[in-house]
């Protein structure tokens, strides 16, 4: 008997991009800000129903409304950077810095309830338990969310990278990231590098909850549901690692989907209403057993063997 | 030049600095001594904004710096070489060179040879990351990061603290050299007693946090008291 389909791949694979979308996030503005941002449940929220307004209401293609969700979560994150802004002046705490950004997720969750209701109430169209899978397409046999997802998860790593090593606002920006008092004292503006995070983590948190309403059915509290697997992929890859973020959203994605399926046909269906403790075992597991994740202590052993040699 | 008034600072409720008066004119290095904990970092933490200044002034050609933001400051043209983490790890030397120049809008091609020549053992390290230098090596790319924004006033944090006597020897004459063909200003503060006051036109002694002598080099060589109390007994 083969435990695991084609059909579970294609899921895994795409599942694993928005992991990795909303992971760079989470790991880019931990590494900037050492803030954990709860607020990325209703970044990925919001970019879904970015996606799914847009293209319900006016008919526009959804992977096209991919450019709307990006923008509207850039606005959604620049507005969380201006409220964090004042305390962080103020030298508020990582805890109260962490509590302000669950205080606003929790704000925005309401919004985005209004907001859905809306919706439906103005244009008659339904807004819960809802998705935007019939206007996918397919290529090759595979669905096309699967193959946008890595093409756009692929050029969005190739573009950071650039940014990141090419440009002298990715030079600031490794700067800041690195010791905030040294880049003011050359000169460095860190509130500017710091909303350049923010409008990075936004943007491709808005692609991801873009993709997500394509790929499956989105709700207001989708975001809440997905916030523990965001974390442990953050985690997984390192939670200050940009690119080990990619790593920790592919390793859960895969063990989440494919996990859940083999237990679901050697155990029985009625475990999978226990996906969700799938992250939270791994995301235990990786922080008693190798809380830099997997790839800081693997960069740790290459640097070491490179000054040795 | 560098002007500093009745400066009350500490951190948050921590009050260290008590009326400290400090002035560098142009062209001159003065050295700032004392024990360790005295407050010398947070002296040069507070011209910079990144401590609290409660009161005093702190005035860069007549220009008030108190309540400008550090990267403002460091526009206006006071470098700042902070103790022993005063290169950006993860960056390579040219990045770091780079990033420094760019912020104060400065041609990093022009000024890298002038860099060199200070620094020759740099040219070696252009690509590597920053955190595979060595300490000497790191301590002449913090030196070297705040030279290349051309300042008009240079705050140096214990730039020998840690190196070996070959490494404090050569970071000391290239300070000593910087200051002479440049005609920079520096306020250089130091363990090492007798470097500093080799190279220094005035000298400030600080101690838990007050200025408590003012004076040549030569004027604090002969006060024996102060030298075996707080400067560990050196004298020239």
């Amino acid at each position: 008997m083969t435990l695991v389909t084609l059909g579970t791949i294609e899921q895994a694979l795409a599942y694993s991009s928005i992991l990795s979308f909303l992971a760079i996030g989470i790991s880019l503005l931990y590494k900037t800000t050492k803030v954990p941002n709860f607020a990325h449940a209703s970044f990925a929220t919001a970019g879904a129903y970015s996606v799914y307004s847009i293209s319900t209401i006016l008919g526009l293609n959804p992977y096209i409304a991919l450019i709307v969700a990006f923008s509207s979560v850039v606005l959604m994150a620049v507005l969380l950077f201006i409220v964090l802004e004042p305390l962080r002046r103020r030298k508020a705490s990582t805890q109260m810095l962490m509590i302000a950004t669950l205080a606003y997720d929790i704000l925005m969750y309401g919004v985005l309830n209004v907001f859905a209701d809306t919706i439906q109430a103005l244009f008659k169209i339904p807004s819960r338990t809802v998705t935007l899978m019939r206007f996918d397409f397919t290529i090759a046999g595979l669905r096309g969310v699967l193959v946008v997802s890595l093409i756009l998860l692929s050029l969005s790593a190739i573009i950071l990278y650039l940014i990141l090593n090419r440009t002298y606002i990715g030079i600031c920006l490794r700067a800041s990231m690195e010791n905030q008092a040294l880049a003011e004292s050359i000169g460095i503006n860190t509130r500017v590098t710091l909303l350049i995070s923010w409008i990075i983590a936004g943007g491709l948190a808005g692609l991801g909850g873009g993709i997500l309403t394509i790929w499956t059915q989105i709700d207001p509290s989708i975001g809440m549901l997905l916030i523990p697997s965001m974390f442990c992929a953050s985690i997984l890859g390192g939670l200050e690692e940009i690119y080990g973020a990619i790593i920790g959203g592919f390793l859960l994605g895969f063990v989440e989907i494919i996990g859940i399926e083999v237990l679901a046909r050697s155990v029985g269906t009625w475990v999978t209403p226990y996906r969700p403790a799938i992250p939270l075992i791994i995301l235990f597991t990786t922080l008693l057993l190798c809380p830099k994740g997997l790839v800081g202590p693997l960069r740790e052993a290459i640097r070491k063997s490179w000054r040795r040699g | 030049m560098l002007e500093v008034e009745s400066l009350n600072s500490g951190y948050g409720k921590l009050h260290i600095l008590q009326d400290v008066c400090l002035k560098c004119e142009k062209g001159e290095i003065v050295a700032l001594l004392g024990p360790n904990g005295a407050g010398k970092s947070t002296f040069f933490n507070s011209i910079m904004g990144l401590a609290d200044v409660f009161s005093g002034s702190v005035r860069l050609d007549g220009e008030e710096l108190v309540g400008l933001s550090t990267h403002k400051i460091a526009r206006k043209g006071v470098g700042y070489a902070m103790q022993l983490q005063g290169v950006f790890a993860d960056l390579t030397t040219e990045e770091n060179l780079k990033a420094s120049a760019k912020m104060a809008g400065i041609n990093y091609e022009e000024v890298l040879p002038e860099i060199l020549d200070y620094f020759p053992d740099l040219r070696r390290f252009l690509k590597r990351k920053a955190l595979t230098l060595s300490g000497g090596e790191r301590q002449m790319l913090t030196l070297s990061i705040s030279l290349i924004r051309s300042p008009k006033v240079l705050l140096l944090d214990e730039p020998t603290a840690g190196l070996s006597p070959l490494y404090s020897t050569k970071i000391i004459r290239a300070i000593a050299q910087i200051n002479k063909s440049r005609g920079l200003s520096i306020v250089l503060a130091e363990q090492n007693v007798r470097k500093a006051l080799e190279i220094a036109h005035r000298v400030y002694l600080l101690v838990s946090g007050r200025i408590i002598f003012e004076g040549t080099p030569s004027d604090l060589s002969s006060r024996e008291d102060l030298m075996k109390l707080y400067l560990g007994g050196e004298s020239k």
